[in-house]
């Protein structure tokens, strides 16, 4: 195999953590882009599951300790550990990080965890937590696969997303108006309209 | 589920909480939907996916626990897999569209190169099927069960899709692209024309999609893939491609030489870039301008304001990398002068404590002397959060500040003694250590209380290795006479608490004192006494000669320089065996200072020959009679004749480039245990002297240790002096590799005003091919692998080489051995390559390489490596190289 150019931009990982104790609920890792320096954390190997799994905790506690004030989930905080750049929320009994390795922008990845913030609330009905994610599961998975391939960054607007996740449409459709989760609209539409502004200036932007 | 199972279950379950009645902990986990899902129970619900009436809903909720467990480590034997797997394909008779989506992402989680083969056909079907959403995970899914066979047959299929007017399909298949480009780069590299009718693509991703792949299919054409930028600069493009070229721009100005023209368009495009409206592309611009050199401060002007608004920002994120890119830029000293403090104080009190301490750093690199006390003790509080590497950092920082401002020593003092307290690694306190080192030498005024501090330190200290640094300090200090007498109690409390090592080190600090201070000498020979019963003889010995050396008449009056008492302690050294065989009788005093006389004569010939050995460094060339010379140098020098013979000496590497004002090379030269990196620093300026000049090193790897350094002490102009470096290498190891990185620390003293000042030379590479000599010493291979007699060691490896050619000149160039019987010449008509390689390790010892290259489609490329040599050990580190 042989490596693409360091200097493209990729994601490294997307990890949820319980937030009682750091213990995995759900993690994916794209090192097959990196080079192979940058796989060696203080844990061991990134891939090694159980290296994998330590480094997670250690992400954990360290963001913790960053991200004291984080009380909704539409804050976003930002740290480094060894070498990467983590941005992270914090959900009801759930923690998220989303790495980039040193260089990589920093906004990408902040566009990148808003985007599946964005579309958790979506499937979760604005209820982001632990158990709903479990419940949801098979949507959370699709959802972090309609975001990133092996590290490439497909899109960041939760209205594609959650088009393709829900295989209803390969480009975006129009959130509000599609009912079929039961979605009665509410605190979603709203914040979802605000996003969606955000997005389509930031990510597609008209110039 | 059987019913057995779930009886099984509930009583398990009864018994953890039985076990664990308080469990709060354990309840939360409990209420999770997924809590004890267990892999036999699921793969026993999968057999459903072999019913003839499929339950879409189900199967899916199958997938998904399936992938679950995968992502908690569980792992499916052969036959599990194999099972599971036809399971899967059967579920493709399924048309339900949530059904399918989660198939592709099992078959993408499950990684099962021996089945793939199995879907190939199924995805081959989607890709060409009227439902997009098929089409798009289908193509999506096809690098993953891809080999070079079914590739050729598939070329149609992917091209059509990217030119398919569907932007999503287009960058579903251009991200396959990317893929595949990493297993077989050639195959991708014909789609240069599809690839780039995308980039002008008005869909948003798919320009940046196609902007990646056009980069990698050009990776080997920089001239076309520049021209393609240039193109590109001209274009209004969407935020994330803008933040693309941006970087490849920052990639050609940083890597290669590139035409004037060139690198003034993209210069100037870069500066227009921080001006734009989204922050992605705003950042990207600024990092990339930070790292130009050839950019005046008046350049940077108008990107450091652009930076300044956002420290002022509401956005985390945005003051977060603001402040990275302001560190960044001052990283050069140069750039120091563009920061105003005053905008960045108020981030030290953000309660993101990352932010905080980046503050932190540029402050103390930027900070005036009248805020310096305030700063530490802020910087105090935030140090237990700070990462190792960028605590180090921080005492850099304080490191330079105690050069530059000397006279606030209190406040930086009492900054270190806390960092003794906080959490941190050996290497970080080490660090420490020497700073206060740095202060003893460099601040008179300073000396008492840093030795005092230090002193205090070892009462707490728990690591053997910092104890005995700081012991040595004090011994030191000591035997000149300027060590506070209060420090003895606490030296003195070493000999009740430590091991033997550190008693013995301890009893070296009390002789000291014993020798130099005559009027502590009652209580002191009361202390030795205690010491000369110690249960260790090399301590007891100690205690014995100091304790009749201060009993001795002094004839003529005159003490005993440091350099005498060296020479007897190792005179002791040398016949301890005699001292211990015949009494104390050696011991008596005429005969060490017989000794001592005697070797008076010697220690001034070795002062001499050090003197010598640093001109003639300077002037040994690279031939073979300067390596003799070298040889013969450091055998001879007082301060590198314990590493032994040296072994090897690697040719000189330039480390700044020719138009610098200091120029540097490093020699590397190698001994049994240790290498020695020789700095020849260059001054090409008139009128600028420069003093004290020394380095501080980083080195990536742990197995790698700096030991001890002669900084030069005056480089006149247009003169040239050099440095020397001695590391040791983990003596269990006999080969090491590491990335070094050097800074070089030096006072400058120009039409006689002085200040201090720092140069980051280029890094360099200790590499495992310097440790060898590409020699062969007898006319066949394979006689000789016979012949030698010793452990054949071996290991496989999968690499990361695009095709033979490439590993075969990959490989000799890693391991710096020669080629044999003509074996890098490549033999069509076999399936694996042999490549046969011998060398000599330091000139001391024979190996010998066995090297089969073999291409698995899906795997890439396969190496299984075999090594003799006249050491296992040396056998056993050459296979792990590859590692």
């Amino acid at each position: 195999m042989s490596q693409l150019s360091t200097s493209i931009s990729k994601i490294f990982g997307i990890i949820f953590v319980r937030s009682q104790d750091g213990t995995r609920l759900y993690s994916k890792y794209y090192p097959q882009l990196f080079p192979k320096n940058l796989l060696r954390v203080p844990e061991g190997v990134i891939t090694n599951i159980d290296v994998q799994k330590q480094f997670e905790h250690n992400v954990w506690e360290k963001g913790k300790r960053v991200g004291a004030r984080l009380t909704k989930g539409s804050e976003t905080e930002i740290f480094q550990y060894c070498q990467f750049n983590i941005v992270m929320k914090a959900f009801n009994e759930v923690h998220l990080f989303v790495l980039g390795d040193f260089e990589e922008n920093e906004i990408i990845l902040s566009q990148v965890i808003n985007g599946i913030y964005e579309s958790l609330n979506h499937i979760t009905k604005d209820h982001i937590n632990k158990k709903t994610l479990l419940e949801n599961f098979d949507q959370v998975i699709i959802i972090i696969d309609e975001i990133c391939d092996q590290g490439i960054i497909i899109t960041i607007d939760p209205s594609v997303i959650i088009a393709r996740v829900t295989m209803r449409d390969t480009e975006a459709i129009t959130l509000d108006k599609q009912e079929t989760s039961g979605s009665s609209g509410g605190a979603f539409s709203s914040v979802f309209a605000s996003a969606k502004r955000t997005f389509a200036s930031q990510f597609m932007g008209s110039g | 589920m059987s019913t057995l199972q779930y009886v099984r279950e509930i009583i398990s379950k009864q018994i953890s909480t039985l076990q664990n009645p308080i469990g709060e902990d354990k309840k939360a986990l409990e209420s999770e939907p997924y809590h004890n899902l267990q892999k036999s129970s699921v793969l026993l619900e999968s057999r459903c996916f072999n019913d003839h009436q499929l339950q879409d809903k189900k199967c899916r909720q199958i997938l998904s626990k399936l992938i679950y467990l995968i992502n908690q480590g569980e792992k499916f034997n052969d036959q599990e897999s194999l099972s599971l797997f036809f399971g899967i394909t059967k579920l493709f008779q399924s048309n339900n569209v949530d059904l399918r989506r989660m198939i592709y992402l099992m078959i993408k989680e499950f990684k099962d190169e021996n089945s793939m083969y199995v879907v190939i056909s199924c995805l081959a079907k989607d890709i060409t099927s009227k439902n997009d959403l098929f089409r798009i995970n289908a193509l999506r899914t096809l690098p993953y069960v891809l080999d070079q066979s079914n590739l050729v047959q598939l070329d149609r299929y992917l091209k059509n899709a990217i030119l398919e007017k569907s932007q999503p399909i287009s960058s579903a298949a251009l991200i396959a692209g990317l893929q595949i480009f990493r297993i077989s780069p050639d195959f991708i590299r014909k789609w240069t024309n599809e690839v780039a009718d995308r980039l002008n693509s008005k869909y948003p991703q798919n320009s940046f999609h196609a902007l990646l792949l056009l980069h990698e299919i050009k990776s080997n054409d920089k001239v076309t893939f520049t021209k393609i930028l240039t193109g590109l600069t001209k274009e209004t493009l969407v935020p994330i491609a803008n933040m693309q070229v941006i970087r490849f721009i920052r990639e050609i100005l940083n890597t290669d030489e590139l035409d004037q023209q060139y690198e003034k368009l993209f210069i100037e495009y870069l500066l227009r870039q921080i001006h734009k409206s989204q922050e992605i592309v705003i950042f990207e611009a600024c990092k990339a301008l930070c790292d130009l050199k050839s950019l005046s401060n008046k350049d940077l002007q108008p990107m450091v304001q652009v930076v300044t608004v956002f420290l002022q920002s509401s956005n985390v994120i945005n003051k977060f990398v603001a402040l990275k890119i302001l560190n960044r830029l001052i990283s050069n000293p140069i750039r120091r002068s563009l920061i105003t403090p005053s905008h960045i104080e108020p981030l030290i009190q953000d309660s993101n404590k990352s932010l905080s301490s980046l503050a932190v750093s540029i402050l103390l690199k930027v900070c005036q002397e009248t805020n310096i006390e305030r700063l530490l003790n802020q910087i105090y509080e935030y140090l237990n959060d700070m990462s190792d590497e960028f605590k180090i950092d921080v005492l850099r920082s304080v490191k330079a500040l105690a050069k530059n401002s000397p006279n606030k020593w209190k406040s930086i003092i009492s900054f270190l003694q806390q960092t003794f307290k906080c959490e941190a690694s050996q290497e970080f306190k080490k660090y420490s250590i020497e700073i206060f080192e740095f202060i003893i030498h460099e601040i008179p005024e300073a000396r008492e209380n840093a030795i005092m501090a230090l002193a205090d330190y070892i009462e707490d200290c728990q690591l053997s290795s910092l104890q005995l640094s700081v012991l040595s300090i004090l011994n030191r200090e000591a035997a000149k006479g300027q060590c506070p007498t209060r420090a003895i109690r606490i030296v003195n409390n070493r000999l009740h608490l430590e091991d033997a090592e550190i008693r013995a080190a301890a009893v070296g600090v009390l002789g000291k004192f014993l020798l130099h201070y005559p009027h502590e000498k009652t209580n002191l020979i009361e202390l030795l006494q205690a010491a000369a019963q110690d249960p260790d003889e090399e301590v007891r010995n100690r205690s014995r000669f100091y304790i009749s050396e201060s009993a001795a008449p002094k004839e003529e009056n005159t003490p005993l320089s440091i350099e005498e008492l060296d020479a007897i302690e190792a005179y002791l050294q040398q016949n301890i065996q005699e001292i211990q065989q015949s009494n104390e009788e050696v011991l008596q005093l005429e005969k060490i200072m017989a000794y001592a006389e005697q070797n008076k004569g010697k220690i001034k010939k070795t002062e001499v020959l050090q003197e010598l050995v640093e001109e003639e460094l300077i002037q040994t060339h690279e031939s073979e009679s300067g390596f003799e010379t070298y040889k013969k140098l450091f055998k001879e020098s007082t301060i590198f004749c314990d590493y032994g013979v040296l072994r090897k000496s690697s040719r000189a590497q330039n480390l700044t480039d020719s138009k610098c004002e200091y120029l540097v090379t490093v020699v590397k030269h190698f001994f049994d245990n240790h290498i020695i990196l020789e700095y020849k620093v260059k001054n090409t300026l008139d009128n600028v002297t420069l003093s004290d000049v020394s380095l501080e090193l980083t080195i990536k790897n742990v197995n790698l240790q700096f030991e001890r350094i002669v900084p030069a002490k005056q480089i006149q102009p247009q003169c040239a002096s050099n440095i020397l470096v001695g590391l040791q290498f983990n003596p269990n190891l006999r080969l090491v590799s590491s990335n070094i990185q050097s800074i070089l620390t030096f006072t400058v003293n120009e039409n006689g005003t002085t200040y201090q000042d720092e140069y980051q030379t280029e890094d360099f590479i200790i590499t495992y091919s310097d440790f060898f000599l590409p020699i062969q010493w007898f006319k066949k291979f394979q006689t000789e692998w016979e012949s030698l007699k010793s452990q054949e060691m071996s290991a496989t490896y999968q690499l990361d080489y695009k095709n033979t050619d490439i590993a075969i000149k990959e490989l000799v160039k890693h391991f710096g051995f020669q080629v044999c019987d003509n074996s890098d010449q490549i033999q069509p008509q076999n399936k694996f390559h042999t490549l046969l390689l011998s060398g000599k390790y330091l000139d001391t010892k024979n190996a010998l390489v066995i090297c089969q290259i073999g291409f698995q489609q899906n795997i890439g490329c396969v190496l299984k490596i075999k090594c003799k040599s006249e050491e296992d050990n040396l056998s056993t580190n050459i296979v792990e190289t590859l590692g």
